[in-house]
């Protein structure tokens, strides 16, 4: 196996036509003009190729990904759903040093990314996270041009490219169980579109360099996708090769129109609610299936029943400045209320105290299992769900010139999950994205339905997010200079006035001496008893 | 109809189980619930220590141990914290009468001024929504008690409890000392002379049971208990909004946008002063009741933090205050006095509401100005009330 592989997949529209013009392939380079389409480049190499060996070595599993900020549109096969914003995931080995890693993260990837060691990240079921809000890919492509250039010489021009791509991911499993990647980190760039021009050239003997074009040709929502066109592999090819298979992919996207909106209701203080609209068809994506599997021993027909079952899922990105009580949301989910059915974690920082000065981590994630709403039974109603989370923000540092905070809080990703007895596999796609994130807060084998976010597409005209805005109101530091004074003038005029009234009594009954005497006292008629009356 | 002793037990009984259900009804049906998030707090870590862990395996519980094990019957009957805490209130009530009856007052006066407590709402909601104040009271109203009954030790040993439960209780320490005089001295004469028996065996009972309690709790659930029931509230910087003076100081000062002000951490000064050595020094020995009520009222005025839960650890004590009190001769310096204190704190929550359900920022000059009025008039009602001792 060679020990650099790259792989250009252009996914085109069925009208596409390769002519002279548009491709030209020939022993040892293709040129591509203006192909129009969707592109994903994935890189994979072996781990000795890479400068500094510490960091990457010392852990057992990483995913480094940076989704851009506006908005773009997730094309089959690479429909899976992510905030935007910096994703670092990692499963370190036993001994590990962090405050290595994080000064890595700061040189290598991005030096904005706030981090000083363990207590910067959240402890998830699979390992550490950490979101950062920034999404520049600029150092992480360097670190990687730094990385690959002795091998790949032309990894310049790739990296130039993929500053524009909406999806940067950089990944290393060495427990993987697909060979081809084990131990070998992946880096990958997605562009939702593009009209591509640029010239591949071929590798070398340790370095295959492969093109395909593609275009869906079937699609089956319960079962396998069909893609076929024409691959290439630069410098083996002298013509392009037609291809055409099926596989069965982890992500999609529903196939029903089924949007979400999310919002705060308004007004809110300090105590907003996160309120998700659901429209359209919220029905489940796949139904239970039968495998009929001929052919046992004596050449019977064996019917099983297999069985898929689909759960609703939001899972929320929360930055620190805001937070869920998980106390509150599992009464939700007690009582089946705000249209949770179940809390399946909160992992991250979810003090409910702490002003947002004291938080060491980023923030916090929650995974939620959704209650989908009874589909209607005549045609022309319109279900709805509504998932209304209580949640907090978190007072934030007071600062001049200003009595409100302005934070982006990322949308959720909603989706189903669904899985069962007889699922494919689904490691044999080419296209497979399976790796930290969560994917791995569910079972593997698990299919991801995406509900569709409303929002349109980010153009340089009208750029679009998918970011739900906060305002949190803070005390201005103008006030300082008046409130320290006059909080202790005031407490110390209060101590004076005490001090003032106290000696009025005193002189009243003439000292402490005549009070520790008998003498009647002024509630009761008669005196009686002992002195402490 | 006649106010009897039985009548007014009775109605205050009657009131809090009004009370009760209909906070039953406000948790089913309305949107804000009737039962206060501290009463899920002791519920959940009860809970937990039934389930053989900590009551500290739930968040934000600052308590002794011991509360989480009273309310232990909450795991069956959720309803049984709440019973608990109307009857201490019910208990203190009673106590009242007790003490009046030792004081010396007429029936009629104490039945009067116990009603202060007994049928006052605002006590009667705070302990049906389950918060634990209701139960202090009891102590405290207890610890009082037995000094008037002259039951010196069990007095000691019920102020060590009260302070183990609550710390604050420990300024009533130097007022009963100081208020001891009557027995014979253990120490011969000369300065010495001050030590005398009762006040031996109030500091040893009452240190004791401290010390006893603490340790048990330590032993049993080590470094978690000390941290979240002491060391907590000690080091505490709330700078969540509330009633104090010193709130909106705290916030920016806690923050890193500002060297910390050396203010805060001299706050105790003044409050453990004068609640704690010149209050009981200048009046302990006039009369002991009254002024373990001025006590209380200046700790709380002059505490980091103040919620309203806080003025019940004073209004417990007002019915002694009343009888002679400069507020009721002058009707209209009392009438002035309630109406200042609801003002204030109307003010502020007013103030309050706009910050947490509008989200506009009131800190400043609302609430710290509103802090500050409320401050101002609390300071007023004291001085009255001490000059009045």
């Amino acid at each position: 196996m060679a020990s650099i592989r790259q792989r250009h997949t252009f996914i085109v529209h069925s009208q596409f036509r390769d002519t002279a013009d548009t491709l030209n392939l020939s022993k040892d380079k293709l040129t591509l003009n203006d192909v129009p389409g969707t592109r994903q480049d994935r890189l994979i190499v072996t781990t000795d190729h890479l400068k500094e060996r510490d960091i990457l070595q010392a852990v057992d599993n990483i995913r480094i990904e940076i989704v851009s900020r506006e908005n773009f549109a997730h094309i089959a096969p690479f429909n899976r759903q992510l905030a935007w914003g910096t994703h670092i995931n990692v499963v370190p080995t036993e001994i590990f040093n962090w405050n290595g890693f994080c000064k890595w993260i700061q040189s290598s990837v991005n030096s904005e990314i706030a981090c000083i060691g363990q207590q910067s990240f959240i402890e998830v079921p699979y390992g550490y996270y950490l979101h950062s809000p920034y999404t520049d890919s600029s150092q992480l492509l360097s670190y990687i041009e730094n990385n690959y250039s002795d091998a790949k010489p032309d990894i310049v021009s790739e990296v130039e490219e993929a500053s524009t791509a909406n999806y940067i991911s950089l990944s290393l499993n060495k427990n993987s169980t697909d060979n081809k990647t084990a131990g070998r980190l992946i880096a990958e760039a997605y562009w939702y579109y593009g009209r591509w021009t640029k010239t591949v050239k071929a590798g070398g003997p340790d370095h295959r360099v492969e093109v395909g074009l593609l275009g869906k040709i079937a699609d089956d929502p319960q079962g396998e996708l069909t893609y076929g066109g024409i691959l290439a592999v630069i410098g083996e090819n002298e013509q392009f090769v037609p291809t055409l298979f099926d596989f069965s992919p982890r992500h999609r996207s529903v196939y029903q129109p089924a949007v979400y909106y999310p919002d705060f209701r308004q007004p809110y203080g300090l105590h907003p609610k996160h309120l998700t609209t659901v429209l359209g068809d919220i029905s489940p994506p796949r139904k239970k299936i039968t495998a009929i599997d001929v052919g046992g021993e004596d050449g019977e027909i064996d019917v099983s029943e297999a069985t898929t079952s689909c759960g609703l899922y939001g899972y929320y990105v929360l930055p620190n400045f805001i937070f869920v009580d998980k106390y509150q949301v599992s009464d939700l989910a007690d009582a089946q209320a705000g249209g949770i059915k179940r809390v399946v974690g909160i992992w991250g920082e979810t003090d409910l105290e702490i002003p947002v000065w004291m938080v060491e981590k980023w923030g916090s994630t929650m995974l939620l299992e959704l209650i989908p709403p009874e589909q209607p039974l005549l045609a022309g109603g319109m279900p709805h769900l509504d998932i209304e989370i209580p949640m907090h923000s978190r007072y934030e540092v007071p600062r001049w010139n200003t009595t409100r905070v302005k934070h982006d809080v990322p949308w959720p990703t909603l989706f189903w999950a669904c899985n069962g007895s007889a699922e494919p596999d689904m490691a044999t796609s080419p296209f497979d994205s399976n790796g930290l994130g969560h994917e791995y807060l569910f079972d593997p084998g698990t299919m991801f339905y995406y509900l569709h976010p409303n929002q349109t597409i980010s153009n340089p005209v009208n750029k679009t997010y998918l970011v739900t805005n906060l305002n949190i109101p803070v005390v201005p530091l103008e006030a300082y200079k008046y409130v320290q004074p006059w909080t202790v003038i005031v407490i110390l005029l209060g101590c004076m006035w005490i001090f003032y009234k106290a000696f009025l009594g005193f002189r009243r009954d003439g000292g402490i001496r005549k009070a520790s005497g008998v003498k009647p006292d002024k509630d009761k008629l008669e005196k009686k008893g002992p002195k402490t009356e | 109809m006649k106010l009897t002793t039985a009548r007014l037990l009775i109605s205050a009984a009657l009131m809090r189980v009004a009370f009760f259900f209909y906070g039953v009804y406000q948790d089913e049906h309305a949107e804000i619930r009737f039962t206060d998030i501290d009463y899920f707090v002791f519920t959940d870590a009860s809970k937990f220590t039934a389930q053989g862990g900590t009551p500290y395996d739930r968040a934000t519980y600052r308590y002794t141990p011991i509360l989480a094990w009273l309310l232990l019957p909450t795991t069956q009957y959720f309803w049984f914290g709440k019973l608990l805490f109307a009857l201490g209130d019910i208990v203190a009530g009673w106590l009242m009468l007790r003490i009046f009856q030792l004081r010396g007052l007429s029936n009629d006066r104490a039945l009067k001024f116990a009603s202060v407590w007994l049928l006052n709402p605002m006590v009667a909601t705070i302990s049906t929504r389950g918060s634990s104040e209701g139960l202090l009271g009891a102590m405290v109203i207890a610890l009082l008690w037995a000094v008037y009954e002259k039951q010196i030790v069990l007095s000691g040993a019920l102020t060590g409890y009260a302070v183990h439960f609550k710390i604050y209780p420990i300024i009533y320490v130097p007022s009963i000392l100081w208020a001891l005089d009557s027995s014979p001295s253990i120490l011969g004469n000369g300065i010495l002379r001050w030590v005398n028996k009762d006040r031996v065996k109030f500091a040893l009972s009452s240190f004791m049971t401290f010390t006893t309690l603490t340790g048990a709790m330590y032993y049993i659930y080590g470094h978690p208990f000390l941290l979240h029931t002491y060391l907590h509230h000690l080091s505490r910087s709330d700078h969540r909004h509330n009633f104090s003076p010193y709130n909106i100081l705290l916030y920016i000062s806690a923050s890193p946008s500002v060297d910390e002000s050396p203010y805060p951490s001299l706050a105790f000064v003044p409050q453990l002063f004068i609640s704690g050595i010149f209050l009981p020094l200048m009046l302990a020995k006039k009369d002991l009741a009254k002024t373990m009520f001025v006590q209380t009222f200046a700790f709380v005025t002059f505490n980091k933090v103040c919620t309203s839960q806080y003025f019940m650890w004073y209004i417990v004590l007002l019915p002694f205050y009343l009888p002679s009190s400069a507020m009721l001769k002058n009707k209209w310096l009392g009438i002035w006095g309630l109406i200042l204190w609801t003002l204030a704190q109307a003010l502020w929550l007013q103030q309050g509401f706009e910050l947490e359900y509008l989200g506009n920022s009131t800190f400043f000059p609302g609430i710290f100005a509103a802090t500050l009025i409320f401050f101002s008039v609390n300071i007023w009602i004291l001085g009255v009330a001490i000059e009045d001792i």
